[in-house]
């Protein structure tokens, strides 16, 4: 039991970066109509600014966690005046080679600029270890879930409560309308790509403690990220996000009770299961194409 | 006149050109290294081609595409090294029929998702793909590879041949290539070409036609799979070695940029960006260490600057070529006048 409840725990931590690249990806997605590709590598940009926070600047883990946060939000509003702006509107194609331009370009400055071997960050509460009902869990897990919490509660309010989050959401609805009543599209696509790099900085700025730094890490959580999304329902932020704490529960219990090689196998071959038997996805609607 | 009929025939005179440039290659490419590297632009245009009749042709994004190109690679090499190595014709037949089959398990799930799932789904075959490559030890050598694959041997009416040199790599890759370019041009100015045309760009008008769209998308998708596939047992035979590295999405996003800077749905485009995207990387290890940022630079200003892609710049060629004329004549006018 203790060993499962283990692995329970393991999958939340997993579906937590998941579902935080899944957000991001629904949230531009469903603003600004694209599918950005290199999410994943903004995820890496962060990791390598909280390394950078930590061992260059000298700061303190909580310090450097939210200047990785912070220091994404201009790094957003960069990507989305270099890559997403010039292609918004485009045809998918052109949307699809610049965002994986992009990726290629990311990776590969990281490359240069820091070296393919990994780096590591500490964090004082990666060493501290809680046991509630028999469960070991670092404070750092703890951190994580609640960061991860308290950052999807934030972006709830924003988009139920707020002016812009309202506008957010009636441009996933209906674009044109949108642009025919005033509201300011190209804007609204700049906020949803920096709340998107965002969340992934959160992610960055949290996740890399439990493991290595490298150019290459966010490829593969791009596709996961994305696979959430298709599975929760394109555009639709609520899906993602349990999607991606979905994935990332398959993906721990295939690792602890099948095998570790094959486990990436069982999270895409739930995907593939899951779009066969609703091609909408979990939370999306069936449109009739006719 | 004269002149003007000419630039409009450019086409044939155009393809002509291009038939005699790469045929020419073994005798301008002046060291091993240049060759080898046309050789692989070679098995590129193989597999962009193939890859444009599923993206360009039915529109669906496909991302699996290095599966059936890793599958004829497979398929080529363990015959080779543990079957008995029994020649080109076998293997090709092997990697065809496998491809296809592949294609068809695939292609019937995953045609019934749109656009962005049909992709993810795809891509989901290919990681799945690359899983069991990476990992079933036995038979593919995981991370060690399939090593020792030998020359290309070709049993050519009781004779065997076998491709040894450089030359004769190119000139085999280049044969298969004329034969795929030609096969898909051909399927694709026939009527099933047309029902493919009907099928992207609108599916239930042509399905009221008596089109069934996914016996079209199947097609599609199993020819292209078929090339690949062949394109694969070149490959395997050509590198000696056959790595999981192949059934990777590197190659897929590589695939993907020759074909839409290319232009979609166009031969000329995408062959002109499956030459231009190997040399062009290879060209820029002069910069060693940047040469993949500069890639990605170059790639993100092409996509935003050029509309269409290469075929775009085709497309204008002929009228540029007539504007040029009547400009030269009219000059050559005013001249006499002048005079």
């Amino acid at each position: 039991m203790g060993f499962f409840l283990d692995q329970v725990v393991n999958g939340v931590i997993l579906g937590s970066q998941y579902a935080l690249i899944a957000a991001g990806l629904a949230l531009i997605f469903g603003v600004a109509g694209i599918v950005n590709f290199a999410h994943g590598e903004l995820f890496m940009v962060a990791a390598y600014a909280l390394y950078l926070g930590e061992s260059a600047l000298g700061l303190p883990y909580a310090a450097a966690a939210v200047f990785t946060v912070i220091v994404m939000v201009p790094v957003g509003g960069l990507f989305y005046g270099v890559v997403i702006r010039p292609v918004a509107g485009a045809g998918w194609q052109k949307q699809l080679v610049a965002t994986l331009a992009a990726s290629i370009v990311m990776v590969n400055l990281a490359i240069v600029l820091a070296g393919s071997l990994p780096k590591t960050v500490s964090s004082p509460l990666a060493a501290r270890v809680a046991v509630v009902g028999g469960v070991h869990f670092s404070l750092q897990r703890v951190l994580i879930l609640g960061c991860t919490l308290l950052s999807f509660a934030a972006l709830h309010m924003f988009l139920m409560r707020a002016k812009w989050g309202k506008g957010m959401r009636a441009l996933a609805q209906n674009r044109s309308a949108c642009a025919a009543v005033g509201i300011p599209v190209h804007r609204m696509g700049l906020l949803a790509v920096v709340i998107g790099s965002a969340l992934a900085g959160v992610a960055g700025a949290l996740i890399p403690v439990l493991s290595n730094i490298t150019p290459t890490m966010g490829l593969l959580l791009t596709i996961k990220g994305f696979a959430a999304v298709i599975m929760g329902g394109f555009g639709n932020v609520t899906g993602a996000i349990v999607s991606g704490f979905a994935l990332g529960l398959v993906e721990a219990m295939a690792m602890a009770y099948v095998s570790s090689a094959y486990a990436d196998a069982f999270v895409f071959g739930a995907l593939i299961v899951t779009l066969l038997l609703r091609p909408q996805g979990l939370f999306g609607h069936a449109v009739r194409v006719s | 006149m004269a002149a003007l009929s000419r630039a409009g025939a450019t086409p044939a005179t155009g393809w002509l050109l291009a038939g005699a440039a790469a045929v020419a290659v073994p005798w301008v490419a002046g060291n091993p290294f240049y060759l080898q590297t046309a050789t692989v632009a070679m098995i590129y245009v193989v597999l962009a081609v193939a890859y444009d009749l599923v993206v360009g042709r039915i529109g669906a994004l496909s991302l699996c595409q290095p599966v059936f190109f890793a599958w004829g690679s497979y398929a080529a090499a363990l015959l080779a090294t543990r079957g008995g190595n029994p020649g080109f014709w076998l293997e090709a037949v092997v990697a065809v029929a496998g491809a296809v089959a592949l294609a068809i398990a695939i292609g019937v799930p995953s045609f019934r998702l749109s656009l962005h799932s049909f992709a993810i789904g795809t891509l989901g075959f290919l990681l799945i793909a690359q899983l069991v490559a990476v990992n079933w030890i036995s038979v593919t050598g995981g991370p060690l590879c399939v090593v020792g694959v030998p020359a290309l041997a070709v049993p050519l009416g009781g004779q065997r041949l076998t491709v040894l040199s450089d030359t004769q790599n190119y000139y085999t890759i280049l044969a298969i290539a004329v034969l795929t370019v030609a096969a898909i041009g051909l399927l694709i100015r026939s009527r099933t070409g047309a029902a493919l045309t009907a099928t992207r760009d609108d599916p239930v008008l042509a399905a009221a036609r008596g089109i069934w769209p996914l016996r079209m998308r199947l097609t599609a998708f199993s020819v292209s799979a078929a090339f690949s596939g062949l394109a694969g047992v070149f490959a395997a035979h050509f590198q000696h070695v056959v790595c999981a590295s192949q059934v990777d999405i590197p190659i897929n996003t590589l695939l993907l940029v020759m074909v839409f800077i290319g232009g979609r749905a166009s031969l000329r485009g995408v062959i002109t960006g499956a030459v231009l995207f190997t040399v062009l990387p290879q060209v820029l290890r002069v910069a060693d260490a940047w040469r993949l940022v500069i890639f990605g630079v170059l790639l993100l200003v092409m996509v935003t600057t050029v509309p269409d892609g290469i075929e775009h710049v085709y497309a204008g060629v002929p009228g540029l070529v007539r504007r040029l004329l009547t400009r030269m004549r009219r000059s050559v006018h005013h001249g006499a006048k002048d005079g």
